[in-house]
């Protein structure tokens, strides 16, 4: 647990979490997300779990020369609960300055069981700047086999990130955002190829959203 | 449907040639070969194509990424760096399939290397891959009888 002691002793990073299912987009929204962040003069750490015994993302980060902290070798939600809670506690012993922890789950973790664990470490769970990446190409596996997942990311969210635009027609897209405004009216959502340069009002957003 | 149907499946290869090749070659062939590898799962409805990704490194700081995440086939590429002239290149695969084996897996993936050895691209290709990486548990584990049911698979393996 996140002493009392250090409660008091400083502000906390900001937490953001990029979930989404499998290709969604994360680790491509998160590296352009950190570039919007250093460029505004933000000192960020990146926390990544990925499925299976060798890890492609965090190898790429850093060839990179990103410094990133693995949770490796199981899924977040379950079995890496633990280090998780361990490895934000470190950032936030060791690593004077932070302003951003990035987080990026595994596509297959289901975000609503990550909460507990950072909630540990002494955020509150309006804290999380929960960025939920909606892959608009996979609309059927949403609404046909994971309609419970899809629904308890969009309750989390603090924003949605369509994304895969250019590959799909405009009926698709409009199917997309009728889904989330469906479940979440209020919901900020930003419709883009995050491959692409991303849209002002989403580096607007990171960057005022969380401060 | 339960997400842990994804089965996750590591390949590391090392791809060589008797020629120094350029990063462009380099690409063609890997491309080609996850082509061949996911059209085997994309012309059967029985397997859903959870992520295939790979990494292909050519020097210390130089990478192409590929990226599949659903039956289309459709292959993303991310360059980065433009190391020019290697003739050896480790990539790494990790394969997240749903409703296929390790074996079934493996075997389509040697298939695909098989299919590429003759390539006229690379002089004198050699595929080799070196390790298929065992996850050595299935990869949820919720064994703490305290606290509720796993959120993915409602213990439902368990």
């Amino acid at each position: 647990m996140f002493s009392e002691n250090q409660k008091l002793l400083k502000k906390r990073p900001h937490i953001i979490l990029f979930s989404g299912f499998l290709g969604s987009g994360k680790t491509s929204l998160m590296l352009k997300s950190i570039d919007i962040l250093a460029s505004a003069g933000k000192k960020c750490a990146i926390i990544i779990n990925e499925i299976g015994d060798v890890g492609i993302d965090n190898r790429q980060m850093r060839m990179l020369d990103y410094d990133v902290f693995d949770l490796f070798g199981g899924c977040v939600c379950c079995t890496m609960k633990v280090t998780l809670e361990a490895t934000i506690n470190h950032l936030l012993e060791t690593q004077e300055n932070l302003d951003y922890i990035l987080f990026e789950p595994s596509g297959m973790a289901n975000p609503q069981s990550l909460y507990p664990a950072i909630v540990n470490c002494g955020y509150e769970e309006s804290d999380i700047e929960n960025v939920f990446i909606f892959d608009v190409t996979r609309i059927d596996v949403y609404e046909n086999r994971m309609k419970q997942l899809f629904s308890d990311s969009l309750d989390l969210a603090k924003c949605v990130v369509i994304n895969k635009i250019d590959r799909v027609q405009d009926k698709q897209i409009t199917t997309a955002d009728k889904m989330v405004s469906a479940r979440r009216p209020d919901l900020r959502v930003f419709k883009m190829n995050i491959n692409e340069e991303l849209e002002p009002v989403y580096k607007n957003y990171l960057i005022g959203g969380s401060e | 449907m339960y997400q842990d149907i994804f089965l996750p499946i590591v390949f590391e290869l090392s791809l060589s040639s008797d020629q120094r090749c350029l990063t462009s070659e380099w690409k063609k062939l890997i491309h080609e070969l996850l082509q061949v590898y996911l059209k085997q799962f994309c012309n059967d409805d029985l397997y859903i194509i959870g992520h295939v990704k790979a990494l292909a490194v050519l020097g210390k700081q130089d990478y192409i990424k590929f990226s599949c995440s659903n039956n289309s086939g459709n292959i993303d590429i991310q360059d980065h760096g433009c190391q020019e002239g290697i003739s050896e290149v480790d990539v790494t695969i990790n394969s997240l399939v749903a409703n296929i084996c390790e074996s079934e897996s493996r075997q389509m993936m040697e298939k695909a290397c098989q299919a590429l050895k003759n390539s006229k691209e690379i002089s004198n290709l050699k595929i080799d891959i070196k390790k298929n990486s065992k996850p050595k548990q299935k990869h949820h584990h919720f064994h703490n009888s305290k606290v509720s049911d796993c959120p993915i698979c409602n213990s439902h393996n368990h």
